[in-house]
């Protein structure tokens, strides 16, 4: 390999050349002469001795054996220490510098501190969004088993499955680890004679306690639903009926009759958890209190979220077909009628941001607002970047002179980058330790913003992550300012030949543009979402709603058998004008349905799954909901409660049955419950205005007792005496039962609870990131007006009025915000078509939002520069033109 | 580096620089150890222990004009300091001392 050319020169060997090459590289300069001419005397000594071929090889053994850390070591060299000099230079030129230019460094400081704190306020809470239910040890495991229903009339997909589905699948795949039920029950528990409703009851499996990570505060896991009469309590129920005291080995009585011993408490489920409750009964409990036979054994329907946890690395598509092939088979009662349940799997923590069905939990998060929260925090940054970098080439020939001196001292462009950089992370770190402070302060009283109490963990690794994300920002930030002045040429910076903030002007236009377009698509996104949900908020649901108390009593036999004497003693008060009773059929909040044959035009039985409610003969009038065709339920005929059914108009819509008028007599269900239809309601929204009315069917209660709930419609001008006669008379009739009642527009303004949280944040972040592009306006207006103040004086001087002045200075950067309007339109308008897609009553774009959204931008803009215009136009042309 | 400590690699190497200015560089001091021990020693490890010593104090060095051999390169020659030489008689001292202590069998 090295003795190719050796023998035309002499016919002396040298040593492998790579190997000679290879020592070169790695040996420390001050080291290399001793230790290659060591190796070449070795080299040349094997040689005289005759060992010529063993020679090259030991030469390569010691290049290889002297590649040592002493002998690769580079000495401390003159430079390097030197250079520790010069970063302290930087830093305090950095510091003298921020002083002399303090309105451009407080500016910076201010957008950037802002930005820093929204952007780690938003990330927070998406790091919160995007661990829901991951602190659970087998959550990798866990799936929830919902399924997509098919009937001939209509198709949906709901978080629920059939009960057996929880009590058998562990038992019959051996790939299903273990299964638990999570269903929902209320009751009233009482402790010496106060007594509560507990609506946040749970029902579960056993297995429940072993599949989720439940931290446990007392009582053994193994014990917790061993005895039918058995509760967990979860740490604040525990405090609400014992205080202090141990409420383990307690006994609560459960719906005024049945003794329960507390066996355990556990700690409050986290806030990122789906899965939410205070109270935890067993499966077995609920077969006894709800007087069900099948629960083990049904598996249609949908009536509890049901969760299986695989075995790591589950085949779960063969799973999920053998599951669908064994349900197929036992629901052949749905098969005969053309209907099906085809099960999927969700992995539990995809279930918060990607699962929108029926029966879901109403504390799930959108992953469609994590992307746009996600955008909006790295917008804001990029604001703040703009800012800096536009603030630093504006007032760029300040810094000329610095840089032409210290290029003639011989400091090479790149020292002078490295300058502008470490200046640039550096104001990006007192930034982030500020913001740092800010969102330690801001976090707790965001929470109710945010929706829940935010856990903040912080450890070394995130305090890294921030540390380098501002190191990234910093050079961002500095990138094109260290390199744009760092170019400047001493020569002609010290001839004075530079013409003041002219360097980089297109582009610092640019970016105004750039940044004054997000600004501008965030405020038409605003006004676009508030003009949507004051749109939602004032809708007709079809129903009305002002009137109206609903009060829950849970179907409470007590309440049942007074429901003559309540109503007789409500109504003797002029305020209260119309009392209805009925069963599960609130109209805000999860109506339940099931499967009934339907007959067609064409007189044929299609099988169909409707929601439906279960009332008595004044609903229709206490919630004010209007009749399409026929009559509502009426006392005068006396078979309603068997033979009579109503439906809303997209139930008529959906089967197919042309008009109100011609539904009227149409037959519903198998005989002998065969109904015939006689009347059509008009559509109300039972769901929200995010979704289509659905069909709907009307059924009067066969019993009594089945009641569970009353709506009264009331005169509330008076609210305090309206319901203080409620709860005295409720006292005097069921002094058992505590009085649950809510105001029904609440309940449907609580129903948009995440939308009015969406605003409130999206408007906090709007306004910010519009501030702080007028930081940024402000101090280039500043920057700019000071290098025209000659300018100025003599136009001034020669004749212009002030107004042609301030017009002079404002026109650039109105005409820049003008062209941000322009982009800004389309962009807004194609990412608010898709927000409002996921309504189903919406409003439309209209070009007064655009038009709103110009005005205030340019309003905005033009008061932040009016104080440096107005400045600049009425100074005296004296000041400005008598220096030099 | 530990204060004056002396290693026995290292008091052998300062030995034989005191004893033989002459050969005192590296590969020079590597055959001698070669000749007087009978031990192989490879050349990388006393460079080592020279460099040590240097920043110990104990030899102080030159670049001094080399052999042929060496392709017209210098070699770094070593010099035993003032503190070297004192180091060397301290434990050849104490070394005295403790043979005095043994009484011939």
């Amino acid at each position: 390999m090295g003795n190719d050319n050796s023998g035309l020169k002499e016919n002396k060997p040298t040593p492998p050349k790579w190997a000679d090459k290879f020592l070169e590289w790695y040996c420390a300069p001050h080291q290399l002469e001793d230790v290659q001419g060591a190796l070449y005397e070795y080299y040349y000594d094997k040689i005289e001795n005759g060992q010529a071929s063993r020679a090259k090889w030991f030469f390569i053994l010691d290049v290889i054996t002297h590649f040592r850390p002493h002998i690769i070591k580079r000495k401390s060299s003159h430079f390097a220490s030197n250079s520790l000099g010069m970063y302290k230079e930087i830093i305090k030129t950095a510091i003298r510098n921020f002083r002399k230019n303090q309105l451009a460094s407080i500016l910076n400081l201010l957008g950037l501190t802002i930005s820093i704190t929204s952007f780690l306020l938003i990330w927070i809470w998406i790091h919160q969004e995007k661990n829901f239910d991951a602190f659970h040890e087998h959550a990798a495991d866990i799936y929830r088993i919902p399924n997509t229903f098919k009937s001939e009339s209509e198709t949906f997909s709901q978080a629920v499955s059939g009960p057996a589905l929880g009590a058998q699948l562990h038992k019959l795949f051996p790939q299903v680890v273990n299964a638990t039920r999570f269903g929902s029950t209320t009751a009233v528990i009482k402790l010496g004679d106060q007594s509560y409703f507990e609506n946040r009851i749970r029902v579960v499996d056993p297995n429940f306690f072993d599949m989720f990570s439940w931290e446990v505060l007392a009582g053994d896991k193994a014990d917790f639903l061993r005895e039918l009469n058995s509760i967990v309590l979860t740490e604040s129920l525990a405090k609400k009926y014992f205080g202090e005291n141990s409420a383990l080995g307690q006994t609560l009585i459960m719906d005024n009759e049945r003794p329960m011993k507390v066996t355990g408490i556990l700690k409050d489920p986290p806030a990122n958890s789906q899965l939410q409750f205070e109270a935890i009964t067993s499966m077995n409990l609920a077969k006894v209190r709800w007087e069900t036979q099948d629960m083990d054994t049904n598996w249609g329907g949908g009536w509890f979220h049901t969760y299986l946890q695989l075995e790591p690395n589950a085949d779960q598509e063969n799973l999920m077909v053998e599951v669908n092939k064994l349900i197929t088979s036992k629901l052949t009662f749905f098969t005969e009628r053309n209907m099906s349940y085809h099960y999927f799997l969700q992995p539990l923590t995809d279930i918060h941001l990607n699962s929108d069905l029926r029966y879901d939990f109403s504390n799930n998060g959108s992953a469609r607002n994590v992307s746009i929260f996600t955008a909006v925090a790295f917008i804001i940054l990029l604001l703040a970047c703009i800012n800096y970098i536009n603030l630093s080439t504006a007032n760029a020939i300040r810094r000329a002179k610095e840089v032409g001196i210290k290029k003639i001292i011989g400091a090479l462009r790149t020292d002078l980058i490295k300058q502008f950089l470490i200046e640039s992370t550096l104001i990006c770190l007192i930034s982030a330790l500020i913001a740092l402070g800010l969102v330690y302060f801001l976090l707790p009283s965001s929470a109710n913003f945010l929706g829940y109490d935010i856990a903040l963990n912080v450890n070394a690794l995130s305090f890294l992550w921030l540390f380098l994300g501002t190191l990234v920002l910093g050079l961002v930030a500095g990138f094109f300012p260290a390199f744009s002045i760092s170019a400047f040429k001493p020569l002609s910076v010290l001839k004075g030949q530079l013409k003041s903030g002219k360097q980089g002007a297109l582009i610092r236009k640019s970016l105004v543009v750039l940044q004054f377009t997000a600004t501008i698509a965030l405020i038409i996104a605003i006004i676009t979402v508030n003009g949507q949900l004051r749109y939602i908020q004032n809708k007709d649901l079809g129903m009305q709603t002002d009137e109206v108390i609903y009060v829950s009593y849970r179907g409470l036999q007590s309440v049942n058998n007074n429901q003559e004497i309540l109503k007789n003693e409500l109504l003797k008060s002029a305020a209260f004008k119309s009392i209805s009773f009925y069963r599960n059929s609130h109209p805000v909040g999860g109506l339940s349905n099931s499967t009934v044959q339907v007959e067609t035009e064409a007189g044929k039985k299609v099988s169909s799954s409707l929601y439906n409610i279960r009332v008595d003969e004044s609903y229709a009038e206490t919630y004010g909901i209007e009749l399409a065709a026929g009559r509502f339920f009426s006392e005068v005929f006396p078979t309603d409660s068997t033979n009579s059914v109503l439906v809303n108009e997209a139930a008529v819509a959906s089967f197919g049955w042309g008009s109100p008028e011609q539904a009227l007599g149409k037959k519903m269900g198998v005989a002998p419950f065969e109904r015939t239809v006689v009347g059509v309601v008009k559509d109300f929204n039972f769901e929200g205005l995010h979704k289509e009315v659905a069909p709907l069917r009307i059924l009067p209660i066969r019993n009594k007792d089945d009641y569970s709930e009353i709506a009264l419609k009331a005169d509330l001008s008076d609210p305090f005496k309206t319901l203080g006669f409620l709860e005295k008379t409720w006292k005097k009739i069921n002094p058992e039962v505590p009085l649950d009642y809510t105001i029904m527009n609440e309940d449907i303004k609580d129903q948009y609870q995440g939308e009015l949280r969406f605003r409130s944040i999206f408007l906090v972040f709007s306004i910010l990131s519009l501030v702080i592009a007028c930081l940024g306006l402000l101090g280039l207006a500043t920057a700019l007006t000071n290098q025209r103040i000659k300018e100025i004086g003599i136009r001034k001087v020669l004749g212009a009025s002030n107004f042609n002045l301030i017009k002079l200075i404002s026109r650039e950067f109105l005409l820049l915000v003008a062209l941000s309007i322009v982009l800004a339109t389309p962009l807004a308008w194609y990412g608010m078509e898709q927000w409002l897609a996921g309504f189903a009553y919406r409003i439309d774009m209209s070009w007064v939002f655009f038009l709103s959204a110009g005005c205030i931008a340019l309003g905005v803009a033009l008061i932040t520069i009016s104080y440096q215009t107005l400045k600049a136009a009425l100074s005296n042309p004296v000041l400005s033109l008598r220096t030099e | 580096m530990k204060g004056t400590n002396l290693g026995e690699f290292e008091e052998l190497v300062l030995l034989i620089a005191v004893a033989r200015p002459e050969e005192a560089y590296s590969v020079g001091i590597a055959k001698i150890i070669d000749e007087v021990t009978d031990r192989k020693v490879v050349h990388s490890v006393v460079h080592a222990c020279l460099n040590r010593l240097l920043k110990k104090g104990f030899l102080s060095s030159e670049m001094k004009a080399g052999s042929n051999k060496r392709g017209g390169r210098r070699k770094r020659v070593y010099t035993i300091t003032p503190l070297g030489m004192k180091t060397l008689e301290m434990v050849k001292a104490q070394r005295d001392k403790l043979w005095a202590m043994i009484t011939p069998a």
